[in-house]
């Protein structure tokens, strides 16, 4: 389990990104070595309307925005198309961000948000689903299955953490699949250490019920 | 499953911090663990969890293209309304640098531009694809004029002929989409970005293109709201068996009638009218104004009607991710009531609407009530406005409204407010409260029937106590309405309006107030009184219920012996047979005796919800008295009759129990 506590490669400045061209000379193919510009910067130009700043804050961002998703929903196909409203909205609401907190904590409570938000789409599905499978059990046409086939594949591991409230599920994913520690956490769930913590016992305690056989 | 045993309990409790735990704890919660299968098998299945390789795959470079390339479009619409101008900024000495600077390299990249390459907008190794029509691009929801969002769906409406549920809150439109909305039925929806449209009560609608110059829809019949932002330049038309309505970014309604008769109303912007008759002009149709097709070619002056309809576009909700404005819910103890925002009316309460942020007048308003204006200014996500409104000083309009057509309360209305007012006045309180009363509001109607019990006596008394009884039902003061009830029993002793007191009282008692004592006293008196009511049935039937909810069955089950020996084809022998048949069951175990009861239930109503209760009961009566093919013929029938219904998993465990007990005697 230690292993998995270990931090995975966060979003940050893509190292191929330190040789991008940047200013005036960069936008009309001038390749010029210098630092790569600042988030901060990026921003303010994005919130004056420079899509080239967007398209700048869009690359460095994607793979995180992207690893973020498929961790919160699971396996599915329609990522990348949340990856976009993502970026969408971003963009829409990119003029209310004052700097209060990092862009990049800014970007991940809307990331979280757009996942909420599937979730609650897809949960009538899941619903149904789960009482399909119930009646299939009691009907005795699925076999009940052992601990050891219990998680063969990544989907069934979403079963599992279907059951959890949002809020529990995404502490749960966060520690566990993230490696994020608690008070990484709470400033992005923008909570407490000490409820993150209790989320996550509340979490784990929660598993262990339905995993009780 | 969940842990039974203490042990178990607590050492879940310590698995969820394991490793924070003591080495003594732990070591306790590993000698359980050893010992305890159960915990074992939970604590590897939280291990084998947390563990799982759970691993987000990369996303390609070329995924991440074709994620921006469909972005592309929605950036610049957004970055468009970002070019608005903003606040003037001071100049300072210290920019003269910094222009100067930019002066430079302008003129350097104006030098470089000559000798640059042609190229296809390619930006920092993401290339721009070029523009392609908008029905055939795959692109965002925000963005795709093919996929209606929904934000409201009432009544029943068709989807190219077939009833649409709606479920997943999308509507697939293609050039010849038909969407039909059934009487009363409304759909609100919104295509894109900048399209808004409401279908409401027998309408239909379909789609003739949808592309990235031209909208273009027919309305066959009915109404329809839109409200078109048209700055991209593309235009629309709305196509009815009378004219063509064509429009550059604004609210409109359209109705067309049974007879073919088109008409246009305009809330904002402007709309051109082309009839089909190609020897009538075109018609402009600005806001606030309403055109009829055919028809003399004036344009008249909206009325509320359109602007309630057009109202119904506006209350289309956004994405909420990417909408400024907050939710906004009136409500009060008044139903009904008018609510106009910045002098705009919106709808009528209950009422929930998004209005935009920063502060917002509003007023609710009611016949013959006092007008509420007011002001939103909490910028909160969501808030709720609560109101009562007191009735007007000169509150009149209700009374002119008992048994008047419409357009003639306004004659009769001066007559009642000036002569008959004064000289029968208690009289008149009963007629105003009868008005207030029909028109909703109840505690204005109590108020003045307490004023007219005060004053009057006799049978006007009674009148006005069992009407003060029935506001107090209304508006939920149960224990008060019972004590009316009472007053109006002991103030016209032995007649049918006393009978029928003793009745509510009785009801109210059981059903509302929970004391059973004085229900069964009323409803006890109304049976042995001598005066026999309309409701002695209701009565003897509530009497029998109100002890089967007591708790005392055996009295409960002899009285429903009793209640269907007097009335055997009464309106309440059906639910009386099936209370019988599950005393039967609880109470001496008469199972034969309970499924006659049962069986009768499901004659008499064969449709009643509480039909799956019989058809499991009388299964369960074979199986207990060991008629198990008896009863596997009824569980059957209950499984045909009620897929799914709530005793489903116990029959599935009777059926099996049914087998098993089978196999073992022919096995023997």
């Amino acid at each position: 389990m230690a292993s998995n506590n270990k931090k995975r490669e966060r979003t940050g400045a893509d190292t191929s990104m330190k040789n991008m061209t940047t200013g005036v000379l960069g936008k009309i193919g001038v390749a010029m070595k210098s630092k790569p510009e600042s988030v901060s910067s990026l921003v303010r130009r994005c919130q004056e309307g420079d899509t080239f700043a967007f398209q700048e804050l869009f690359k460095r961002h994607v793979d995180g925005v992207h690893r973020h998703l498929s961790l919160l929903l699971g396996p599915q196909e329609d990522v990348d198309d949340l990856v976009q409203l993502v970026f969408l909205n971003v963009f829409q609401s990119i003029r209310k961000f004052r700097g209060a907190s990092a862009f990049s904590t800014w970007l991940f409570r809307i990331t979280i948000n757009v996942a909420r938000q599937e979730i609650r789409v897809r949960s009538r599905h899941r619903r149904l689903n789960t009482a399909v499978k119930e009646v299939n059990e009691v009907r005795g046409t699925s076999v009940r299955r052992t601990p050891e086939s219990r998680l063969s594949n990544v989907e069934e591991v979403y079963d599992v953490l279907d059951r959890l409230s949002d809020k529990k599920r995404e502490t749960f994913i966060l520690y566990t699949y993230e490696g994020y520690s608690l008070q990484e956490i709470a400033e992005l769930l923008d909570s407490t250490v000490s409820t993150i913590g209790s989320r996550l016992q509340a979490a784990r305690k929660e598993l262990l019920s339905h995993l009780y056989k | 499953m969940k842990p039974v045993n203490k042990e178990c309990k607590r050492t879940l409790t310590q698995l969820t911090h394991y490793r924070e735990l003591k080495a003594v704890e732990r070591s306790r919660v590993d000698m359980h663990l050893r010992r305890c299968d159960a915990c074992q098998v939970a604590w590897q299945g939280l291990c084998e969890l947390e563990q799982y390789p759970v691993a987000a795959e990369m996303l390609s470079q070329e995924r991440k293209d074709s994620v921006y390339d469909r972005l592309v479009p929605s950036i610049h619409e957004i970055a468009r309304e970002f070019s608005a101008p903003r606040e003037k900024r001071r100049f300072k000495p210290l920019y003269v640098g910094g222009f100067a600077l930019a002066a430079v390299g302008a003129v350097l990249a104006l030098l470089l531009g000559f000798y640059k390459q042609p190229q296809n907008h390619s930006i920092a190794g993401i290339a721009v694809s070029p523009p392609v029509p908008v029905h055939k691009r795959k692109v965002l929801a925000g963005v795709d004029l093919s996929e209606g969002h929904i934000s409201k769906m009432q009544g029943i409406v068709y989807l190219n002929g077939k009833p649409f549920s709606g479920m997943d809150e999308r509507l697939i439109l293609q050039p010849g989409t038909t969407v039909s909305a059934a009487e009363d039925a409304i759909i609100n929806f919104r295509m894109g970005r900048f399209v808004k449209i409401s279908l409401v009560d027998e309408t239909s609608w379909s789609v003739n293109e949808l592309s990235s110059e031209l909208i273009s829809l027919s309305l066959e019949r009915g109404k329809l709201a839109v409200d078109y932002d048209g700055s991209l330049g593309r235009k629309m038309e709305i196509h009815t068996p009378e004219s063509t309505v064509r429009v550059k970014g604004t609210i409109f309604t359209v109705e067309v009638f049974g007879d073919g008769v088109t008409q246009v109303s305009v809330t904002r912007g402007q709309v051109e009218v082309v009839p089909n008759d190609t020897t009538r002009p075109a018609v402009d149709v600005a806001a606030g104004s309403l055109l009829q097709v055919p028809g003399t070619g004036r344009v008249v002056s909206l009325g509320d009607r359109q602007r309630i309809l057009a109202a119904e576009v506006e209350s289309i909700s956004n994405n909420p991710g990417t909408i400024s404005g907050r939710l906004v819910r009136f409500d009060g103890d008044q139903q009904h009531v008018q609510v106009e925002i910045d002098d705009r009316v919106v709808g009528f309460t209950p009422l929930t609407l998004r209005v935009p942020a920063g502060p917002v007048s509003y007023s609710l308003s009611k016949p013959g009530m006092q007008s509420i204006e007011a002001q939103l200014t909490n910028e909160q996500v969501s808030e709720q406005v609560r109101f009562t409104l007191n009735p007007s000083e000169d509150y009149v309009p209700k009374v002119a409204n008992v048994g008047v057509k419409h357009r003639k309360w306004k004659k009769r209305q001066v007559t009642l407010n000036t002569e008959a007012v004064k000289d029968e006045e208690s009289k008149s309180f009963v007629v105003r409260a009868k008005a207030a009363m029909s028109a909703g509001d109840v505690p204005y109607a109590a108020r003045l029937l307490e004023e007219t019990a005060r004053r009057v006596e006799g049978e006007q008394l009674t009148t006005a106590l069992s009407l003060l009884a029935e506001c107090y039902t209304a508006m939920g003061a149960y224990e008060k309405a019972a004590d009316t009830f009472d007053k109006v029993a002991s103030s016209a002793p032995g007649t049918a309006i006393a009978q029928n007191s003793k009745y509510e009282v009785g009801r109210l008692a059981m059903d509302y107030i929970g004391d059973y004592d004085r229900a069964r006293a009323a409803f006890t008196s109304y049976v042995a009184s001598p005066v026999v009511g309309q409701l002695q049935e209701d009565a003897y039937f509530s009497l029998c219920e109100l002890y089967g909810r007591e708790g005392v069955r055996k009295n409960s089950l002899q009285c429903f012996n009793e209640f269907l020996r007097m009335f055997p084809d009464g309106h309440r022998s059906a639910y009386a047979h099936l209370w019988r048949g599950v005393l039967h069951q609880e109470v001496d175990q008469q199972w034969r005796l309970a499924e006659r009861d049962l069986l009768s239930f499901i004659a008499a109503r064969p449709r009643h919800p509480r039909c799956e209760e019989a058809r499991y009961r009388i299964a369960l009566g074979r199986y207990n008295v060991g008629d198990y093919i008896g009863a596997m013929k009824m569980f059957q029938e209950y499984q045909e009759e009620h897929p799914g219904g709530q005793y489903s998993i116990r029959v599935e465990r009777l059926k099996e129990a049914i087998r098993q007990m089978m196999a073992k005697r022919q096995r023997r």
